[in-house]
């Protein structure tokens, strides 16, 4: 338990290391910090056992590297967790504590090097934010050709961290893949780089920068990262498909990825989201599913690809929506958060399933979800020619009690997934209890590598490899901080009973007819 | 007795009669075994070898080796015949409580560079482990570690797909031989674990486990512990299964031959396609003497050799493309790839068995031409294979005759003062101990303290445990 006079010390410390406009202790303006993207059950933060610290004890705003590693070992001295954080748009908690502590918010680290248009490579620190990175680049002749599903408001480091897969990833890999180098804090304070900035060292010479990836700030903190970029593309062409049944539109993708092409980008959504979009914008088909693909490269390569995408796509029953409606669906992709202006607030969870299983997966998701008298959208694209990057949401209201049993969405769902060989994207704390879930024996060998990269459980404390709330005053942290994975798991079953006696969600509108819009053949 | 490299190191660097010998020497004398130089006692280490080899005919048979190694069962759970057993109860003194190691043979170790020879313990035979099962269903392939690159990629050619992986030099290696960088295999993107989708391995204390997922990578799911036991070599767990993804071998599949008179002819070419977005399955680039070796036929120059599927309608396009890029060849023609061909691989891999592999240097398209030509000067007998993988590219020089420790030796240290500010080595452990640059010391740091937690006995693979000269400085300690 960390003492009053501890936090003092610790606060005037961190005045040292930051300056006095960048470390706060002020209760309403760590408030802010309670929040993340994540939906929590307002519960969870309330005083008692078995809740989580929400609120930092201090907050901080390194601004560069030396600070955060700094303000690492402050907490090493002092043992107070620290929790790193970037904008705080992950799904399940990242960015938020979850036993008090220091925050760091890094959103002040966002310097963006030069690109360097000879090697390719662009470096910048962990705050910036990725659509300005891609912005960046774009202003100087150049293409980030892989940034994340939320780019709008993640963070460089925020993003790598949580392994997120991200756009451009069927052509182009993996976010991680794209990663010369790291900059790191490691969780003993130790600022190091990893990687080569001159040439992609790949598997080799024990460029262990993956190890970051996923990691979601439990083994360091990412400062800089040297990414790799191209030139900036001859062409770039969204089309877009309706299908009369959700179905359709998930067999479309799974024809797309056997068919040998290699699209930029390919993503589905399904009647839901469209009947969500159509309430906000004006070129929506009416459909019960859409297939949108982005097609990128040379002129010539990208009008063949198209004819065979069209043929593929009508073969498959698709009809082709005109240039507009593809166009404004791709540029939606910076904005993924517009349904909040529906019903003011939004769940969305993320998970992977092999291609094959995608419409056994969205299937059992509509079911799951009629169970508990839920209109869950579906989006989903494809992460490479055989998996699938599938993001569930639904509206909600914050402030009532349904939206927070509605949670319950998420086990169910979960199930559904790990039964179809997938598994959940991200943990945080609160989806921690999935761990052992999804890699059983396995977890053990990772909660032996956070200790052995981490020996004090400094970065992240009670994240990812475990579950760690509130201690009851004078209650030893060691016996009673780790929360057995069971009682999330029994909270959101109960949460799934008192959501079936309640009514249906209103907040979505109501679907339109469920076949093919009128598309540019007419029909 | 050192428990591994690690430990081999520091002895030497303590040894009394040793002391004021230069690193450079000192690896020198290692790597060759040179008894003038080193005393009596380092000799006996580095004649050691493993007490016994088992034979592997089910992974559970590794698991068994690795509990018995590790002392947790008795060596009588081997289930050995009453000789054997007596053998290792006698001579080796397995009921004494000795510790034992677990190292794993590879079916092609090719840059022959191991500086310290197992020291006692089992060495396991892998070579029966390997089945091949194709799972179409969901784009991938399991493979036994034993079972070979060309064995794996019929099978997937008989159901219609192709392997993301391939061997950049056509040499007959094993699955397994591709962890840790301990043989050149490269995938067209770069990314050699998103080719990995699974590995199945037997963890230090003798369990079973399985890394990652079959159906989809494991992004975002936790650590990502198949990226992380590819990349930090064989220390952390024996493997035993792969899982490598397949790609759809397209309607029309192509393999053309573009030959230019020399590498620097070559550079505007390998530049455009490192940034190009074409999708093809692998760009390959041999010198003469590599083509001779691999290819039916002789090359009048430098011969990049490009294969691609694609559907019916994007082929044209997609090689229309492919030749603007190509511009300024001086001949171009279809080629049979022994990667595609099982009997000519079988001949590609018999014409380089005795040849002596030097390692894998990394460069970009910049710095091709001039590293090209550094390495081919080295010798008359000189060839180059090399690959295109993402933005760099791999080359790998070897010699077409035999090499003594000697003669090795002193090519490596050529190539490394040649290739300073140009390129980077990768691959064996000699050219790792020579270069050792910052980046390789902080990764290989990481990959030691997780060994040591892992594996604080060192029972798995002790004597491949690198350590690179000058490590980091230790932990800072918390001040107060």
């Amino acid at each position: 338990m960390v003492t009053k006079a501890t936090l003092d010390y610790a606060y005037r410390r961190l005045l040292n290391i930051c300056d006095e406009r960048r470390v706060t202790r002020d209760p309403l303006e760590a408030l802010v910090y309670e929040n993340s993207f994540a939906q929590l059950p307002k519960q969870a933060g309330a005083p008692g056992p078995l809740s989580f610290r929400l609120r930092p004890d201090i907050v901080c705003l390194p601004r560069t590297p030396e600070e955060v590693s700094r303000v690492v070992l402050l907490g090493i001295e002092l043992s107070i967790p620290v929790v790193p954080r970037g904008a705080a748009s992950s799904t399940h908690g990242g960015g938020v504590c979850n036993v008090g502590g220091i925050l760091m918010d890094l959103r002040v680290l966002n310097r963006v090097h030069p690109p360097d248009p000879d090697a390719l490579t662009m470096t910048v620190e962990g705050g910036v934010n990725w659509k300005e990175a891609s912005d960046y680049a774009a202003y100087k002749g150049l293409f980030l050709p892989v940034y994340p599903y939320f780019a709008g408001s993640a963070t460089v480091g925020g993003a790598l961290a949580n392994g997120d897969v991200g756009i451009g990833a069927l052509k182009y890999g993996p976010l991680a893949g794209r990663v010369r180098r790291l900059e790191v804090v490691l969780p003993t304070g130790e600022l190091i780089w990893i990687g080569a900035e001159e040439i992609s060292l790949g598997h080799r010479n024990y460029n262990v920068t993956t190890l970051l990836s996923g990691s979601e700030g439990t083994l360091g903190v990412i400062t800089r990262a040297t990414l790799e970029v191209l030139p900036m593309y001859e062409v770039l062409k969204p089309l877009a498909y309706a299908f009369g049944e959700p179905a359709a539109g998930a067999g479309a993708l799974r024809a797309l990825g056997n068919s040998g092409l290699t699209p930029y980008h390919v993503e589905f959504v399904d009647d839901i989201h469209l009947a969500i979009q159509r309430a906000l914008l004006y070129q929506v088909a009416e459909a019960g599913g859409m297939v949108s693909v982005v097609l990128e490269g040379g002129k010539d390569a990208v009008a063949a690809e198209t004819k065979t995408v069209d043929d593929l796509m009508a073969s498959q029953g698709g009809v082709k929506q005109p240039d507009p409606v593809a166009l404004e669906q791709w540029n939606e992709r910076f904005i993924r958060y517009r349904g909040r202006r529906l019903s003011g607030g939004m769940v969305v969870n993320e998970v992977m399933v092999p291609l094959a299983k995608f419409p056994e997966a969205l299937a059992g998701a509509r079911r799951k979800a009629a169970g508990l008298k839920m209109d869950v959208a579906a989006r989903a694209y494809l992460a490479d020619r055989s998996s699938v990057v599938y993001t569930p949401y639904w509206l909600t209201d914050d402030r009532s009690l349904k939206s927070q049993v509605s949670l319950a969405f998420i086990k169910a769902f979960h199930d559904v997934v790990i039964e179809l060989g997938g598994h959940p994207n991200g943990l945080g704390f609160l989806m921690a209890f999935n761990l052992d879930r999804m890699h059983g024996d396995e977890a053990d060998t990772m909660r032996d590598i956070k200790g052995a990269l981490d020996p004090q459980d400094m970065l992240n404390r009670g994240k990812l490899v475990s579950m760690r709330g509130r201690t009851p005053p004078l209650a030893p942290e060691e016996f009673f901080g780790e929360m057995p994975p069971a009682l999330p798991i029994y909270m959101l079953k109960l949460a799934g009973g008192v959501k079936r006696m309640m009514r249906r969600d209103r907040y979505t509108p109501k679907p339109g007819r469920r076949k093919a819009a009128k598309g540019e053949e007419g029909e | 007795m050192p428990r591994g490299l690690v430990d081999f190191l520091q002895v030497l660097a303590g040894h009394p009669t040793l002391k004021g010998v230069e690193p450079g020497e000192m690896a020198r004398a290692v790597y060759m075994h040179d008894k003038y130089v080193l005393p009596d006692d380092i000799m006996q280490i580095l004649g050691r070898g493993p007490d016994a080899t088992l034979k592997a005919s089910r992974p559970e048979d590794v698991s068994q080796a690795v509990r018995v190694a590790s002392g947790e069962v008795s060596a009588a759970a081997l289930g050995l015949p009453a000789r054997q057993f007596h053998y290792l109860r006698t001579t080796l003194g397995m009921e004494r409580g000795r510790e034992f190691s677990v190292d794993w043979q590879r079916n092609v170790d090719p840059y022959d560079d191991e500086l310290l020879p197992m020291q006692g313990g089992f060495l396991m035979d892998v070579s029966a482990l390997s089945t091949i099962e194709v799972r179409e269903d969901l784009g991938v392939v399991r493979a036994g570690v034993g079972a070979l690159w060309k064995d794996v990629q019929a099978a997937a050619t008989a159901k219609g797909f192709d392997l993301d992986l391939f061997p950049i030099v056509p040499m007959d290696f094993a699955i397994g031989d591709l962890v840790g960088g301990a043989a050149p295999f490269g995938s067209r993107s770069g990314r050699l674990e998103a080719a990995v989708r699974n590995i199945e391995v037997v963890l230090p204390d003798g369990r079973m486990a399985s890394l990652g997922y079959d159906g989809v990578p494991p992004n975002a799911s936790g650590y990502d512990l198949v990226a992380l036991y590819l990349r930090g070599g064989q220390h952390l767990a024996l493997p035993h299964t792969f899982a490598l993804t397949l790609a759809p071998a397209g309607k029309i599949r192509r393999v053309l031959a573009y030959t230019y008179p020399d590498a620097s002819a070559m550079v505007g070419v390998l530049t455009k396609l490192a940034k190009a977005r074409l999708a093809l399955a692998r760009v390959l680039i041999h010198d003469q003497v590599a083509w001779a070796m691999s290819h039916r036929g002789e090359a009048l120059g430098v011969v990049l050799e490009v294969a691609f599927r694609a559907p019916e309608a994007v082929a044209p396009a997609l090689e229309k493309a492919l030749d603007g890029l190509a511009a300024g060849h001086t001949g171009k023609a279809e080629a049979l790839s022994p990667l595609d061909a099982p009997s000519e691989f079988r001949r590609a891999s018999q014409n380089l068995r005795t040849a002596g592999i030097l390692g894998e240097v990394l460069c970009t398209p910049a710095t091709v031409a001039e590293v090209f030509e550094k390495l081919l000067e080295l010798g008359p007998a000189m060839g180059i294979f090399g690959a295109v993988q993402g933005a760099g590219i791999s080359l790998v020089p070897f010699s077409r005759r035999p090499l003594s420790r000697r003669e090795r030796f002193d090519l490596v240290v050529k190539i490394k003062e040649e290739i300073v500010g140009l390129a980077r080595l990768a691959g064996p452990q000699l050219l790792l101990l020579l270069d050792g640059g910052e980046a390789i010391r902080q990764g290989f740091n990481l990959v030691r303290r997780i060994k040591d937690k892992v594996d604080l006995p060192s029972t798995i693979n002790p004597s491949r445990a690198l350590l690179v000269p000058q490590v980091a400085p230790p932990p800072s300690q918390p001040r107060g």
